[in-house]
């Protein structure tokens, strides 16, 4: 999973917050603010990191979660542990 | 009575000390005192407008509405403590009038723009107008996030509200909805009542709170009044309104649950079976004495939050309230019902309705179970820990510390070995939770210790035990839940045709063959 590409990793984010929600994925956007868009409280950040972090295994820190304010801000956080 | 009350209110408001509060809770006792049939009321599944009346007349319609828009301007501490009287004479009363001062005006009153407060809050405070709050949908009920109902850039609001409280009797209703357009954010919009792009469907038959409006609203493209706060900022704004609302509804448990041992005491001591009161036997003190507590420790919890009411996204100490009080309430309730024996059963003896109304508080404004998940996953990411609230030391003190020591270490260990992942152990977050609750509650009960020690000690211990309780559950609960697991998704594949495996018939004693 780690190999995956950038592209591909945004893709499963969004697709991730939109299955989470039941929404459809195309009003999913990068600058979407994920709490006052997409409705999303603080457990539902925590089960995306979760539902992220079984998909890409890699482990995640669930403080950062509260620091997460939009979908693409969700995708640099995933890429930076990556990285690690 | 009225007229003289509203001017004690008026007075207490200058100077509103305990002294003053006290009085006024004391003629607002005696005015419902005469007025209040509450099992009539359950009956007939109706609050008369001549009740409703008196209570405009009361001004209690006003008590969280500020003073300069016609209100009595009280602070929640003090409107808690006025939902808590009504409730003891009827709990469905309180909750018409709770719901009315806290979740129904409560947006108007913090977020309102001065236009929009003149318009309204005057009548609000007189009671010419009832105010209510739907956010409820049929496929959002404790998820929020999921409302259907829309509006479009004229205010014009679209979809479909279940279980709103004051349905029938309010004419002015904040509506959660999402913006009709790309972006589709969340906002709170009032919608004046009646108009005819508004349907109100008819009164729910519930278990509990029969008098209490409970209705569905269904809105055609309805015309909304105003936007109350910032386009997007909906959720958040219905997160604090409901945190006052579920302060409130609190209240009214300490009210029903004061009731109850109001009328527990009053039979026990007076019913004799065996030659002696019921009330003497050790059994009837376990239970009277387990009543008075965590009554004490509610009443403790109520007082603390709403001095200090929480604004955040979740209001964790509104939570801590809600599930404290209304599974207390319950608790309470069901062991007068125990101690009534066959008379509580009777409705007409009025303990039964008590329950019923107090069973109905663990669902309504956030079901407790997914309150209980919701806080454990504060308690488990934010890691916010109890605050013991007094500073004096003592054996229960050092007991609430070692318990907050445990509670501490078991959320670091559960972060260590689970991760992010513990979020989908809802058994998990719920035990966390608990135990959150169980601290937070004897902390709240230690800072009013001095004045009763005895009430004090079993008040702290239940909760100091419940946390023990819970955090020990975890040291065995993977197991359980594989099993749990296991067990449920053989039932859910069965469905209705679930039965119990047969068991092998039994074998028929081997008959003695005679040599």
């Amino acid at each position: 999973m780690k190999n995956e590409t950038a592209e591909e990793r945004r893709t499963l984010v969004r697709e991730t917050i939109a299955e989470l929600l039941e929404v459809d994925v195309a009003t999913v956007r990068g600058d979407c603010l994920l709490r006052e868009d997409l409705g999303m409280d603080s457990l539902t950040s925590l089960e995306l990191l979760s539902t992220l972090s079984r998909e890409l295994q890699v482990d995640l820190e669930m403080e950062e979660a509260m620091e997460i304010v939009t979908v693409d801000d969700t995708v640099r956080f995933v890429e930076r542990h990556l990285a690690v | 009575m009225a007229d003289a009350l509203g001017a004690s209110v008026a007075s207490g408001l200058e100077a509103r000390s305990e002294a003053e509060l006290t009085r006024l809770v004391a003629e607002v006792e005696r005015a419902l005192g005469v007025e209040v049939d509450a099992l009539a009321h359950d009956r007939r599944g109706l609050l008369p407008r001549r009740l409703l009346d008196s209570v405009r007349q009361l001004g209690l319609f006003g008590a969280s509405i500020p003073a300069e828009h016609g209100g009595l301007g009280l602070e929640l501490v003090e409107t808690c403590r006025i939902i808590a009287t009504v409730a003891r004479h009827d709990r469905s009363l309180a909750t018409c009038v709770g719901l009315h001062n806290g979740l129904g005006a409560t947006p108007l009153v913090s977020l309102g723009d001065d236009a929009q407060k003149r318009a309204w809050l005057p009548r609000l405070a007189s009671g010419e107008v009832l105010a209510s709050f739907a956010a409820t949908e049929v496929g959002a009920g404790s998820d929020l996030s999921s409302v259907a109902t829309t509006y479009d850039g004229a205010l014009r609001v679209r979809g479909e509200k279940q279980y709103v409280t004051n349905g029938a009797l309010a004419g002015l209703v904040t509506v959660l909805a999402r913006a009709r357009d790309e972006r589709g954010g969340y906002a709170l919009l009032t919608v004046p009542l009646p108009q005819d792009e508004v349907s109100i469907g008819a009164e729910e038959r519930k278990l509990g709170l029969r008098a209490s409006s409970t209705t569905s609203l269904a809105f055609e493209d309805a015309r909304a009044d105003a936007l109350l706060g910032e386009r997007g900022g909906g959720l958040h704004h219905a997160y604090t309104a409901l945190a006052v609302g579920r302060t409130v509804l609190s209240a009214g448990c300490v009210g029903t649950a004061e009731r109850a041992l109001d009328a527990t005491l009053e039979h026990v001591t007076r019913r004799r079976q065996f030659r002696r009161a019921i009330g003497e036997f050790g059994a009837s003190r376990t239970h009277v004495s387990a009543m008075a507590a965590r009554l004490y420790a509610m009443e403790a919890v109520v007082d603390e939050v709403a001095r200090h009411p929480a604004h955040g996204a979740l209001g964790a100490a509104s939570v801590v309230a809600k599930v404290f009080c209304s599974e207390g309430a319950y608790e309470i309730t069901d062991r007068a019902l125990q101690l009534h024996g066959a008379m509580g059963v009777l409705e007409d003896v009025g303990i039964s309705l008590l329950a019923r109304d107090c069973r109905v508080t663990r669902i309504f404004e956030g079901a407790n179970d997914v309150l209980l998940v919701h806080l454990g996953s504060e308690v488990l990411a934010r890691g916010p820990s109890p605050r013991c609230h007094t500073q004096r030391r003592g054996p229960h003190a050092e007991r609430w510390e070692t318990a907050a020591g445990v509670l501490e270490a078991t959320r670091e260990r559960v972060k260590a070995s689970l991760g992010v992942r513990a979020v989908e152990r809802q058994d998990c977050l719920q035990a966390l939770a608990r135990a959150y609750i169980g601290l937070v509650a004897s902390s709240c009960v230690l800072a009013r210790a001095d004045a009763e020690p005895e009430l004090a000690e079993l008040a702290c211990s239940i909760g100091v035990d419940e946390s023990l309780t819970q955090l020990a559950s975890l040291h065995r609960a993977g197991s359980r839940v594989e099993l749990e697991r296991a067990l449920t998704d053989e039932l859910y594949a069965c469905g209705r045709r679930w039965r119990w495996p047969a068991s092998p018939a039994p074998r028929a004693p081997r008959k003695h063959i005679a040599a």
